[in-house]
Formats: structure tokens, C-alpha cells, sequence
């Protein structure tokens, strides 16, 4: 691998706390929502999928993934 | 004078805030060294010869001016008017002269002692090569951020207005409690009211608790603000008892990320050079010179990462991922310890963050990232 590029998910004026919890999860939502609208294939959603899994622990996705899987995601998706 | 001398001093000095206390000290306790060295020549007559002879040499010494002092008959006469600053000390009156000396003996030695303790402290204080704290530092580590650099120079800042009310005070209380005493003093004045020095006591506090606020408050709003967009977000984990980083900015699906454990070494692994309960096995490597975002959140219990070189001390709640904007100013290796009482291993799960050179940081992290997306 080639020099790697430094990015990441940038500030949101949305949550311009300390507390990062809900940037998180509305980055994950916004991720899902993006899928259901456009389709696997969309590439435009895959800039969300970075900023969740930058801002996310892997810990909390793979729950996410599993209460979406049981169809007990508490979120609106 | 001793406070432009120190103020000069301050100005071509790196340890300012030091210089200028001790002026401050000096220039509030100045009139005790003339004391201490009026009484050092009284004393000595005194044990001397028990004669009055020489006293003339307090005259010289406190000014008494004129050429009088060579006659003996004049000396009787300025003789028992001999007043040595705030206290009286009537010449040739033997236990009185060692009665009343006892304040002013006692706040000179303070007065040494308070200069040698600036002195160490300047000794200590100055400069710390390493990054992790040495046996019986007092001051802070060397910064590695523009935030703690302001945190030092807050705390000094502050630092100065402490010591100069610190002796103010002490002058009073001292001050109270000698001249008020009830076999010398038995009837106190009876003043209850001052308008003047009521106004005075309040609106000077007021304007120091201001000088205090201001700077305060600026570097309070300056180290939430995240103006920059981060170039990298590194989230630091803890687990009772080690510590979880993942480096999820160059995934492209789930589940590969560059994740791994961080544990303090056992003393038994220890190899030379390397700090008892400090030293883990991975260490955070981060780039020098940039943006970063590190996300702090525990598995289970309340911890808490925190750096001091960095200035940063960010606790991690669990359910809750607390947000860190920083950037190391140089490569270095910096140490830090948990600061949230978590458990049994509490002291054993230390961070330790590794300040790379950006280039460096691209082919260590790809180094990496290789053989996961391999296994993967």
C-alpha cells in the first residue's frame, strides 16, 4: 500500500459538543437510509459509511448490525 | 527597586513568572532585610561587649544621619528614639531587645527560605529534557501542545497573584496577632466602620479575580472549540484493564479495522531505560503536526485517558463517546496514566502515545494494515 491518505469524518456543525455519541449514530442512520433510498450499488453513500466507522467502536456497529438483523434497531432507519 | 531589577531580570530570562515572584516577594519584605541586618549589628554589640559603645553602627546603618552620633551625649539622646521599621527596639535594654527580635528573626529566616525555595524550585522546574516525569518533579512536563502551553502559562499567571496576596495576607495576620496582643494591647481601637478601605477591599479583589477570569475563561472556550477539520480519528477504548485503539479511518468495509490492545509492561519485562508502570507493548503512534480526533469511550466501567504533556484529561462514560481535539507540536513519546478509579488494575493500564513525523505515519499504519487485510 502506497502512501496512505489522512481523512476523516470532518467537523458537523450539528454536534459541535465534546459529547460525540449521537454524530455516531446519526452517521450510522444516515448511512442505512442512504442504502434503502439508492440502492447497495450507490456509491454516494459510501462517504456515511466512513464517518460512522471512524466515529463508531467496532463493538458498537457489530451490535447495531446484529439489532438490525432482529429487526430491534432503535433507531429510525 | 528590586522589582524593576527583577522585571529586567524577567525579560531576558526563560523562567519569567519565577523572577518575578521572587521580586514580588522581595519588594513586599524588603524593609525586613533592612531589620535583619540592624539586628544582626545589635546582637553583636550586644554579645560582644555589653558596653554601648559601638552601638553608634545602628545609627549609621538606619540612617540616623548626621554627625552627632560621635559624642556620647548625644548618642543618649537619639539613643532610646532608635526605631527599627515597625518595631521598636529601644537600644541597650537587654531582654527587650531579644523579645521583640523574635518576629523579626523569624520572618527573615522565612524570608531565606522562601528564596531558597525558589531557588530549587527554578532547579526543578526548569527544563525536562524526557517526557515522563522524574523522582520528586514539582512542575509541569514540557508541553506538546499549544493547550498546555497555555495551561502553564495560566498557572503561572495565576501563580503571581497567589504569592502576592499570600503575603499581603500573612503580613496582616502577623501583623494582627503581634501588635494586637492582649498583655501588650489590652485596649484594641474601636474602629467598625471605613468607607474608604471598604471600597478599597472590595473593588481590588474584584480586579484581580477578573485578571484571573479573563485568561481563564479564554483558554476554557479555546479548548472546546474544534475550528479544524481532524485529519485522523483515533478511538482509545478502555477495558478493565487495558487499553482498545482503533484506527477505523481507512476501512472499506466493518470489520477490517486497525485495532489493537494496549497493555503495560510487567515489571519483570522490563528492559532497560523504560518506566516502571508506564511502558506498554503497543503504543499510540500519531502524526506530529496534525489535527487529531480522539474519541474516548469505555466497554465497561468509567475510565479515563489522559496525557499531561498534551494537556488532555478526558474521561470515558460508558454509552458515551467523548470527543478530544488535539495536535503534538513535536515527536516525542508522552506517558499518561488512567485517571478514573476503575478497578483493582487501575494504576496498570497507562497510555502511551508515540508522535511520529507524518511521513512516517503512513508507512507505519500501512505497515500495519497489510498484514490484517491479508488475514482478512
Amino acid at each position: 500500500m502506497a502512501e496512505i491518505e489522512l481523512k476523516t469524518a470532518p467537523v458537523d456543525f450539528r454536534f459541535p459538543t465534546t459529547n460525540q455519541t449521537r454524530h455516531c449514530f446519526t452517521r450510522y442512520i444516515e448511512f442505512h437510509r442512504c442504502v434503502a433510498a439508492k440502492g447497495e450499488e450507490a456509491n454516494e453513500c459510501e462517504r456515511f459509511a466512513k464517518y460512522y466507522r471512524s466515529l463508531c467502536p467496532g463493538e458498537w456497529i457489530e451490535r447495531w448490525a446484529e439489532q438490525r438483523e432482529n429487526g430491534s434497531f432503535p433507531g429510525p432507519l | 527597586m528590586l522589582l524593576v531589577l527583577s522585571v529586567l531580570l524577567s525579560l531576558s530570562s526563560a523562567d519569567m513568572p519565577l523572577f518575578l515572584l521572587a521580586g514580588v516577594f522581595l519588594y513586599c519584605c524588603w524593609y525586613r532585610l533592612l531589620d535583619m541586618l540592624l539586628l544582626l549589628l545589635m546582637l553583636m554589640d550586644h554579645f560582644l561587649n555589653r558596653t554601648q559603645k559601638r552601638i553608634g553602627l545602628i545609627g549609621l546603618a538606619s540612617g540616623g544621619g548626621s554627625n552627632e552620633h560621635s559624642t556620647a551625649s548625644s548618642r543618649k539622646r537619639w539613643m532610646p528614639n532608635l526605631y527599627i521599621s515597625s518595631f521598636s527596639i529601644k537600644a541597650g535594654m537587654d531582654s527587650e531587645i531579644l523579645l521583640r527580635s523574635v518576629p523579626t528573626v523569624f520572618s527573615s529566616l522565612s524570608l531565606l527560605g522562601m528564596i531558597q525555595a525558589f531557588k530549587l524550585a527554578d532547579q526543578i522546574m526548569g527544563s525536562h529534557p524526557g517526557e515522563a516525569t522524574e523522582p520528586w518533579q514539582l512542575g509541569f512536563q514540557d508541553a506538546a501542545t499549544p493547550m498546555m502551553q497555555g495551561i502553564m502559562d495560566l498557572h503561572h499567571d495565576i501563580f503571581f497573584f497567589l504569592i502576592l496576596i499570600l503575603v499581603f495576607v500573612s503580613r496582616i495576620l502577623v501583623r494582627a496577632l503581634w501588635h494586637f496582643h492582649y498583655k501588650k494591647n489590652p485596649i484594641p481601637q474601636r474602629i467598625v466602620h471605613g468607607t474608604t478601605i471598604e471600597i478599597l477591599r472590595t473593588i481590588f479583589p474584584s480586579i484581580i479575580l477578573m485578571f484571573i477570569a479573563i485568561p481563564s475563561f479564554a483558554l476554557l472556550y479555546s479548548m472546546d472549540e474544534v475550528v479544524v477539520d481532524p485529519a485522523i480519528t483515533i478511538k482509545a477504548i478502555g477495558h478493565q484493564w487495558y487499553r482498545t485503539y482503533e484506527y477505523s479511518d481507512y476501512n472499506s468495509s466493518d470489520e477490517q479495522s486497525l485495532t489493537f490492545d494496549s497493555y503495560t509492561i510487567p515489571e519483570d519485562d522490563l528492559e532497560l531505560g523504560q518506566s516502571r508502570l508506564l511502558e506498554v507493548d503497543n503504543r499510540v503512534v500519531v502524526p506530529a503536526k496534525t489535527h487529531l480526533r480522539i474519541i474516548v469511550t469505555p466497554a465497561d466501567v468509567p475510565h479515563s485517558w489522559a496525557v499531561p504533556s498534551s494537556g488532555v484529561k478526558c474521561d470515558a462514560v460508558p454509552g458515551r463517546l467523548n470527543q478530544i481535539s488535539t495536535s503534538v507540536q513535536r515527536e516525542g513519546v508522552y506517558y499518561g496514566q488512567c485517571s478514573e478509579i476503575c478497578g483493582t488494575n487501575h494504576a496498570f493500564m497507562p497510555i502511551v502515545v508515540e508522535a511520529v513525523p507524518r511521513k512516517d505515519y503512513g508507512s507505519r499504519v500501512s505497515n500495519q494494515l497489510i498484514p490484517q487485510t491479508g488475514e482478512a
